[in-house]
């Protein structure tokens, strides 16, 4: 049971990173970014190619993945949903295109990753690093999810931290609420945007390496699964809330955790889209949600 | 021997549209006869809008009852209003874009458009007769081929009026039609209401600009807060103590001294 | 034609099942309903299909016949349920609903076929069927495309708050453009699993609502015209591309990408602003600005006849 419990909070932690990046964009600067479950693994996946030329230790991994994510990211952001906001007609068609670019895009990390892995799934075996046990009483520990979960949880304060006191943070909650007024009031909306994403992708490739160092290796096609995962634990949560995010991620995956112990786990893949679709019925504002939900 | 009484085309009986604890509307009673341009005149904040989202269902009544020809439709859902016979045009111009002028006006008068009507146009492409007249009232028909985006704002409006003609309405709401227009503008679009009138349109105009509504309307309506506060003839209402001190004396001003 | 159409029959019997699969989507999205729910209805008329053929052998016509009835109905269900939902809130919410179908078909036993899913669904459903369903479909939205009927789609769609005032009950037009997307899906989905004579939870899911979108904006979200042209675009696309081999999802990504972010409203969008204004252009040089003759009725009939 405690070791279902520790399970469930590897994964929510694991959740929770890669929805922290989506969840800054979207509830910030107003992009959803489809393209960033193909960001997170071909993050992944870029450290793989590196780890089979020069094996390299976690930390280095990490900082490969972080780089390549935030790269990505900026490069999307950039080519594709600047242009777009430039020439949409209005804010929401805009949102619906960026949308659109973004699941196009998707298509593109992902069909290079099946290609050169003929998609055979690819970890980090090459590197130096080697996972550690530690057994605590009833459960077992391994390194790797003391990583992850001081991770998701310690970034996941600092993002609320610095959106409440630091400057920049501050003016980014600004561009969320209003984002006329915050230009007027002189805050550089593309930089923080810029950061906004780099930021997201970032900790989408942070999430990605970590998942493929805790199951061992991962597949091309795991980055839409998470993507899925994140948009219910967003909902869930609430838009535009940090701790939002927080709880949906880790509710998600207890309720995903507890199918998967008690049953069969073949309907595990279903609660995602269950728990996403009743939210949108009954709450779409989420459990936490401040932003006001824009039905159209 | 007592005239006879005639009902009037638009009534409200004692209409209250409360949001929460704010009374946007608090007890209206408007009668609207055939032939004649009822203006509700008041400033900002005084309801005017509300009243017009509650005349046309687009708000539920707090109380009070709406009436058309006498028959009441203080619960009927929205999109029904247009086929009993009630027209509207919104503070903004608001065309469809991606249709030429002409498509734009048939849009009107697609609601009264029997099947037939509907397979003859597939079949010939032949406008209704609903819409020739209303391009013709409104002096559109050089336009018909453009697009509402090349159109100037006060050729817009009356595209949007001739719309809400071609639907052959019993009534016509217009709110603030003549908001961002020049005077020259503002004088064209109180000719052509004008004109309606005279034709045996009814009109409720809700406007701000108070000499536009002195020159157009047959009566006024002033509200203020959600309540009447005066009503008659347009040369006495601008003059009523109360309707000065609601507008703050500037624009009393402008059309109380002629 | 007959031997063309028989010699390419696979590729033509994928352009059009991807077309009506785009219809589905391209349908409520010319009505402002940004739904996918298309993608699930395909896969419930893929499986009613092959479970009706396979246990029960009947006729082609009903065994698709069936999943579109199913898939209609559901449908309208479905618009009751999210009623209030539009936009972003609205996709997720008929994402979520589409790729739930495809665990309930992995979950559902032998009638499902399980993961593995089913095989032997055998018909006598030939390329000239789909050629003929298609063309009907084609044809019936084409028409519902002009005259009031699309007027009033475009209103519900531009400015839903005006077409209420002009006498358009909105949302019993959002209700039935689910249940044709439903439809539309199912028919799509069951004329696939009769063709192939299989259907398994892989042929259904997220990359469904990819390969859809793809072709609408490709072609242009506006028009089944636009999704034609998708549709023929991305089925011969590898033919043509031959030489691209592997990397074809990738110039597909790539392809996409660029129609998203520098053509919004597809080929088909690019090519009517082109003949806008290749029009303008024909006009005697000092008619091009002026405005037409005085006489509305006059006015009235010309411009009708010099109507693209």
């Amino acid at each position: 049971m405690a070791q279902d419990v520790l399970n469930a909070l590897t994964l929510g932690s694991l959740y929770l990173l890669f929805a922290l990046g989506m969840s800054l964009a979207w509830g910030t600067i107003g992009v959803l970014n489809f393209a960033h479950g193909s960001i997170f693994m071909f993050s992944a996946f870029g450290a793989h190619l590196a780890v089979q030329a020069v094996p390299l230790p976690m930390p280095a991994m990490i900082a490969i993945g972080v780089g390549i994510g935030a790269v990505l990211s900026l490069a999307v952001q950039v080519l594709a949903f600047e242009p777009i906001q430039r020439r949409a007609a209005d804010a929401h068609t805009a949102q619906l295109q960026i949308i659109v670019a973004g699941i196009g895009i998707a298509g593109i990390p992902l069909a290079v990753a099946q290609y050169v892995t003929r998609s055979v799934p690819f970890g980090y075996s090459a590197g130096t690093f080697e996972v550690t046990v530690h057994d605590l009483g009833p459960v077992r520990v391994t390194d790797v999810q003391v990583v992850i979960l001081v991770a998701a949880l310690g970034i996941a304060g600092l993002i609320a931290w610095w959106l409440r006191a630091a400057r920049a943070g501050l003016a980014l909650r600004a561009i969320g609420v209003d984002a006329e007024v915050a230009a007027m009031m002189g805050v550089d909306r593309r930089r923080l945007a810029l950061l906004t994403m780099a930021v997201a992708g970032g900790l989408a490739g942070l999430a990605g390496v970590l998942l493929t160092y805790h199951l061992g290796s991962i597949a091309p096609e795991t980055g839409d699964a998470f993507l899925l995962k994140a948009f219910a634990a967003i909902i869930l949560g609430g838009v535009g809330s940090i701790a939002g995010v927080v709880i949906g991620a880790m509710v998600l995956a207890g309720i995903e955790t507890l199918v998967l112990v008690t049953t069969s786990g073949t309907w595990a893949p279903a609660i995602a889209f269950g728990v996403l679709f009743a939210m949108l019925l009954v709450r779409p504002r989420g459990l936490l949600g401040r932003m006001e939900v824009r039905r159209t | 021997m007592t005239a006879p009484v005639i009902a009037p085309v638009l009534a409200t009986g004692d209409v209250a549209v409360h949001f929460g604890g704010i009374k946007a509307v608090d007890g209206i009673d408007l009668a609207l006869a055939t032939g004649e341009i009822l203006g509700i005149l008041g400033p900002n904040g005084s309801g005017k809008s509300t009243l017009l989202a509650a005349v046309t269902r687009l708000v539920p009544l707090t109380r009070g009852r709406l009436t058309l020809d006498g028959a009441d439709y203080t619960t009927a859902p929205p999109h029904r209003l247009a086929r009993r016979g009630i027209a509207r045009t919104f503070q903004t111009v608001r065309l469809l874009g991606d249709l030429t002028v002409l498509e734009n006006v048939q849009l009107g008068a697609d609601l009264h458009a029997g099947r037939a009507a509907r397979l003859r146009e597939l079949v010939r492409r032949g406008a209704v007769p609903e819409v020739a007249a209303a391009v013709e009232r409104t002096g559109i028909g050089d336009v018909l081929d453009r697009r509402p985006g090349e159109l100037s704002y006060g050729t817009a409006r009356r595209v949007e009026i001739a719309r809400a003609l071609a639907a052959q309405p019993r009534v016509l709401l217009l709110d603030e039609p003549t908001a961002g227009m020049n005077h020259s503008e503002r004088r064209e679009v109180a000719d052509l209401l004008r004109r309606l009138r005279d034709e045996g349109l009814a009109q409720l105009l809700v406007e701000h600009d108070v000499q536009m509504m002195v020159d157009t309307c047959d009566r006024l309506f002033a509200m203020n807060e959600g309540v009447g506060i005066a009503e008659g003839a347009p040369a006495d209402v601008v003059r009523e103590p109360a309707v000065q001190r609601a507008y703050l004396g500037k624009a009393a001003h402008g059309a109380g001294d002629r | 034609m007959t031997t063309w159409l028989s010699s390419h029959a696979v590729l033509v019997q994928s352009t059009l099942v991807s077309l009506l699969l785009a219809l589905s989507i391209q349908v409520p999205l010319r009505a402002g309903v940004f739904s996918f729910a298309g993608v699930g209805s395909y896969a419930i008329g893929a499986y009613a299909a092959a479970i009706m053929t396979i246990r029960l052998q009947v006729a082609p016509v009903f065994a698709i016949g069936v999943g579109v009835v199913i898939a209609a109905v559901a449908g309208y269900l479905l618009a009751l349920l999210v009623a209030r939902l539009a936009g972003l809130y609205l996709g997720m919410a008929t994402i979520a609903f589409a790729l739930f179908l495809g665990v309930v078909a992995v979950n559902g036993g032998e009638l499902t076929g399980g993961a593995t899913g089913l095989y032997g669904a055998i018909s006598t459903l030939t390329t000239g069927h789909v050629v003929a369903i298609t063309g009907i479909v084609v044809l019936l939205l084409a028409v519902s495309e002009r005259g009031a009927f699309g007027r009033r789609v475009d209103a519900v769609r531009e400015d839903p708050q005006l077409a209420v005032s002009l006498g358009i009950d909105v949302g019993r037009v959002r209700r039935r453009v689910f249940v044709v997307s439903g439809a539309l899906g199912a028919c799509a989905g069951g004329m696939n699993s009769l063709l192939r004579t299989t259907v398994s939870p892989e042929t259904i899911g997220f990359h469904l609502v990819v390969t859809a979108l793809t072709m609408i904006i490709v072609g242009g979200a506006l028009s089944w015209a636009g999704a034609a042209i998708g549709a023929v675009i991305f089925t011969w696309l590898p033919t043509v591309l031959q030489f691209v081999g592997d990397w074809q999802p990738v110039v597909y990504g790539v392809l996409v990408a660029l129609a998203a972010v520098y053509m919004p409203t597809g080929l088909l969008g690019v090519a009517q602003s082109a003949w806008r204004r290749a029009r303008r252009r024909g006009l005697p040089a000092d008619e091009q600005d002026r405005p037409q003759a005085d006489d509305p009725e006059r006015a009235l009939a010309a411009l009708q006849e010099a109507r693209p």
